[in-house]
C-alpha cells in the first residue's frame, strides 16, 4: 500500500535537495527551497491532481540592510483540504533578478508586477512587465517598499500625468474607447480601454493605482495596536473586514486568546457588514440594467441596515467595533432583541422584492449569459469570494479555515456554476438570507463574558503571523511580520479585488460595451483596496 | 404590476426618515464662498471626483442619492460631467496620480464654481498624510470653498451643509444693505 503523504513529505521526497529547510509556523508549514528551483516546485504543487494549490498570496520582504537579502514568499491554498502551505525563497540582495512563474502559475502575473515596482526585483520571464502600480509619470529608481525609501518622500514626476501604456490591437474598424480615470457616476477612479470591432469586447485593458496612497509603507510606520485605525481605511466599505483580519494577525503575534463573546459579536457585525454591501450592490446591479424601483428599495433597505449600525455601534461603517483583544463595543440584550427585528423587516422586505425581480424578464435577459467567467479561467486567476462562488469555485473561509465564531456556526455556502451575472445577483441574495439566518443563530449562542484579553507574549522581531478573513467581496488576507523596536516590518495586505479585478478583463470579452457597468458592477469590486 | 404597486404602498413615504446631524455646526465656509453660492440657491448640480479616498465618503454621497435622503428634493442633482457642474465635491487625499486629473476636472468645469472638500482626508490628508503616495490635500491644488469633516461626513451632515450653505440672504437684507451701505 503506497503511504500517504502529506504535502509537506511529499514535496521532500520530490526535490530534496532543493529544499533548504522545513518549518511551521502558527501551524502553517513552510517550505524554505532553493531560488533556482521556485518554478519547477510551485509548478509541481499548482499542477498536481491531489494537490491542486492555488496562488493565494505572493509577496517580498525586504530584510537588508541587516540580513542583506530579499524574500520572497508564496502562499498555496491547496485543492481539496483548503490547507495553506507556504513556499519562501532568499534573494541576495544585489541580486535583482527571480525566475518568474507567471507562465506556469497565471494567478502570479498582477503579484509580480507589484513586486518589480515596490521592490525592483524583476521577475525574469515575466510576459507583461509594464508597470502596475507606479504609472509612467513616476520617477525612475522609485521602489517605496525598499527599507531604506523613506516614507515620506515627495516624488518628482515627470509630466503628464496619467500617460498610458497599454496593450492595443492595430486593424482595420477596431476601435479603442477610453474609459476613466473619473467615471460618470460616483465611483471610484480607475482607468478602462476597450478595444472594440463594431459591439463586442475584443480586449479589455485595465489601468489601476490611481488612488496608490502608500498603506503599506504606512502601516511600517505603526506599532502592532497603533495599525487597527488605518486598516479601516483600506476599503471603506469593508471597514470591519479589513480590522478583523490586521487584530487576528496581531492576535496571533501576541498569542491572544480572544473572549468567545468578542468572537460571537465580531461575526455579528461581520454579517451586518456583509448585508448592507449585498443589498446595496443587488440594487446597483439591477440599476444597471435601468430598473430603478429596485434600486430605490434595495438603497432604502441598505440605508435602514446603515442606519442599525450606526444606533448600535455609533458609526455607520463599523468604524473603531474592532480592536486588538477583542471587540470594543457591545450589545446589549435589549440591543440584540432589536437587532433581530429591524432585520426580520428587512427580510420580509427584501423576500418580496426579490419576487418582483425574479419574474421581470427584461432584467433576467440582461443578467443571462452575460460576462461569463467560466471555472477554468477563474481558477486560474485564483478567483476568490462571490465572485468565484458563482463561477464554480466552492470557496469560503467561514467553512474552510473558520476564524471568529464561524467554528461553532454552521455556514452554508452558496454558489453556482453558471458564471454569469445571473448566477453573482443569486450568491448574494442567497448570503443576504444566511446572513440573516447566521444572526439569529448567534443570538441563540451569544454566551456571557468578557470583551477583551490582553498580550500574553511579545514576540521577536522577526516574528510574522498570516491572517484571513472571509469580508464580503471574498477572502481578505494579511501578512505581518514584526521589526525592532515592536515596529512593523512589513504588512501585505490583500483585499480580494486585487486578484478578481483582472479576471474582470476575461469575463467582458465577447460582450457588448453598454453591458460593461452591469458587468463590473456584478464583481463589485473595491479600487482603494486594490491600489492600497 | 399589482405586486409593484402594493410595494409601493405598503412601502410609503420614507423620504426623511433618518436622524438628525449631530449638534454643532461642524462644516466651514470660505468667505468669498458664500457671495458664489447665493447663485445656486435654487438648483445646485454636483460632481464628485473621488482623488483617493477609501470610497466610505463615496457610499455616503451615493447614499444621499436614495429615497431616505433623496437630494433632488433639494434642487442638488449629481451631474456626470464636470461640464455640467456648479460644484465639485472632492473626497480623499490628492494622490500622485490623480493631482493631474483633479486639475483636469477643475478647468473643465465652468465658472462660477464651488469646491467642497469632503471628508477628513480631502481636508487634511487624515491618516494618510506625509506618505510618498499623497501630494496634500486639495486645497494645495484647487481653491477649496467648503470644508465638511468627517470619516465619513454623515449624510445627514452634509445635507446640513449644502442647505445652510445655500441659504444665502434674502432680497430684503441686500436691498438693506445697498441702501445703508453696509456690505
Amino acid at each position: 500500500m503506497k503511504p500517504v503523504l502529506n504535502p509537506v513529505e511529499r514535496l521532500q521526497c520530490l526535490f530534496g535537495p532543493a529544499i533548504t529547510r522545513v518549518s511551521t509556523n502558527y501551524g502553517i508549514p513552510v517550505v524554505h527551497v532553493l531560488t533556482n528551483q521556485v518554478l519547477p516546485i510551485t509548478r509541481y504543487i499548482h499542477a498536481n491532481e491531489e494537490l491542486r494549490g492555488t496562488l493565494s498570496l505572493l509577496w517580498a520582504v525586504d530584510h537588508r540592510p541587516r540580513d542583506g537579502r530579499y524574500e520572497l514568499w508564496y502562499l498555496f491554498t491547496l485543492g481539496e483540504s483548503k490547507d495553506w502551505l507556504i513556499v519562501s525563497t532568499d534573494l541576495p540582495g544585489e541580486e535583482r533578478l527571480f525566475e518568474s512563474i507567471t507562465p506556469k502559475i497565471h494567478a502570479a502575473n498582477w503579484y509580480e508586477r507589484e513586486i518589480r515596482d515596490m521592490f525592483g526585483l524583476i521577475a525574469q520571464g515575466h510576459p507583461d512587465l509594464r508597470r502596475l502600480v507606479r504609472h509612467n509619470h513616476w520617477p525612475k529608481g522609485v521602489h517605496p517598499l525598499h527599507t531604506n525609501f523613506p516614507w515620506n518622500s515627495v516624488l518628482q514626476w515627470r509630466q503628464p500625468p496619467g500617460s498610458v501604456d497599454g496593450h492595443f490591437i492595430h486593424g482595420e474598424g477596431v476601435f479603442e474607447v477610453p474609459v476613466g480615470p473619473i467615471h460618470a457616476g460616483i465611483i471610484e477612479p480607475g482607468h478602462f480601454r476597450f478595444t472594440v470591432a463594431g459591439e463586442p469586447i475584443m480586449h479589455l485593458d485595465l489601468q489601476h493605482f490611481w488612488k496608490h496612497r502608500g498603506v503599506e509603507k504606512l502601516f511600517e510606520q505603526q506599532t502592532l495596536a497603533g495599525g487597527v485605525a488605518l486598516a479601516e481605511r483600506i476599503s471603506g466599505d469593508t471597514t470591519l473586514g479589513h480590522s478583523l483580519a490586521y487584530c487576528q494577525a496581531v492576535e496571533t503575534l501576541w498569542e491572544i486568546h480572544v473572549p468567545r463573546r468578542a468572537r460571537y459579536l465580531r461575526s455579528v457585525f461581520l454579517e451586518l457588514e456583509r448585508l448592507h454591501n449585498h443589498i446595496g450592490d443587488v440594487g446597483g446591479i439591477c440599476n444597471d440594467t435601468a430598473y430603478a424601483l429596485a434600486h430605490a428599495h434595495c438603497s432604502r433597505l441598505k440605508e435602514r441596515v446603515m442606519q442599525l449600525n450606526d444606533r448600535l455601534t455609533g458609526s455607520r461603517f463599523l468604524r473603531g467595533v474592532n480592536c486588538v483583544g477583542g471587540v470594543g463595543i457591545d450589545l446589549s440584550t435589549d440591543q440584540f432583541s432589536e437587532l433581530v427585528t429591524e432585520l426580520e423587516h428587512i427580510e420580509n422586505d427584501f423576500t418580496e422584492l426579490e419576487q418582483i425581480i425574479a419574474v421581470n424578464a427584461s432584467l433576467i435577459d440582461r443578467f443571462e449569459s452575460t460576462g461569463i467567467l467560466k471555472k477554468q479561467t477563474a481558477w486560474d486567476h485564483g478567483v476568490v469570494g462571490v465572485v468565484g462562488r458563482a463561477s464554480g469555485i466552492d470557496r469560503d473561509l467561514r467553512r474552510d479555515r473558520p476564524f471568529a465564531a464561524y467554528d461553532e456556526l454552521s455556514v452554508r455556502v452558496a454558489g453556482s456554476s453558471h458564471g454569469d451575472v445571473r448566477a453573482r445577483v443569486q450568491v448574494r441574495v442567497s448570503e443576504i438570507h444566511e446572513s440573516i439566518r447566521l444572526i439569529r443563530e448567534i443570538q441563540r449562542l451569544l454566551p456571557d463574558g468578557p470583551l477583551r484579553s490582553d498580550r500574553q507574549v511579545v514576540p521577536d522581531a522577526g516574528a510574522w503571523a498570516l491572517s484571513a478573513v472571509e469580508g464580503w467581496r471574498g477572502e481578505i488576507l494579511y501578512f505581518l511580520m514584526i521589526g525592532e523596536h515592536a515596529h512593523i516590518h512589513r504588512c501585505k495586505v490583500r483585499d480580494p479585488s486585487f486578484v478578481n479585478w483582472p479576471a474582470i478583463q476575461m469575463a467582458v470579452i465577447g460582450n457588448i460595451i453598454p453591458d460593461f457597468p452591469l458587468i463590473n458592477k456584478s464583481f463589485s469590486l473595491s479600487y482603494a483596496g486594490n491600489d492600497l | 404590476m399589482f405586486k409593484i404597486l402594493k410595494k409601493s404602498f405598503k412601502t410609503g413615504i420614507v423620504t426623511g426618515q433618518y436622524p438628525p446631524a449631530p449638534a454643532g455646526q461642524k462644516f466651514s465656509v470660505a468667505p468669498t464662498a458664500q457671495k458664489k453660492a447665493e447663485l445656486f440657491r435654487k438648483s445646485l448640480t454636483i460632481r464628485e471626483v473621488d482623488t483617493g479616498s477609501c470610497n466610505a465618503c463615496e457610499m455616503e454621497m451615493n447614499a444621499l442619492a436614495n429615497p431616505v435622503y433623496d437630494i433632488e428634493r433639494l434642487g442638488i442633482h449629481i451631474a456626470a460631467s464636470p461640464r455640467h457642474a456648479d460644484a465639485l465635491v472632492v473626497t480623499g487625499p490628492v494622490t500622485v496620480s490623480m493631482e493631474g486629473p483633479l486639475k483636469d476636472v477643475f478647468k473643465t468645469t465652468p465658472n462660477p464654481k464651488l469646491v467642497i472638500a469632503l471628508g477628513d482626508c480631502a481636508i487634511n490628508c487624515g491618516i494618510f498624510k506625509g506618505s510618498y503616495g499623497v501630494t496634500g490635500p486639495v486645497d494645495q491644488h484647487i481653491p477649496v470653498d467648503v470644508r465638511i469633516p468627517g470619516c465619513p461626513p454623515r449624510p445627514s451632515e452634509i445635507i446640513e451643509a449644502l442647505t445652510e450653505l445655500r441659504k444665502g440672504v434674502t432680497t430684503f437684507t441686500r436691498w438693506f444693505r445697498k441702501f445703508s451701505g453696509n456690505p
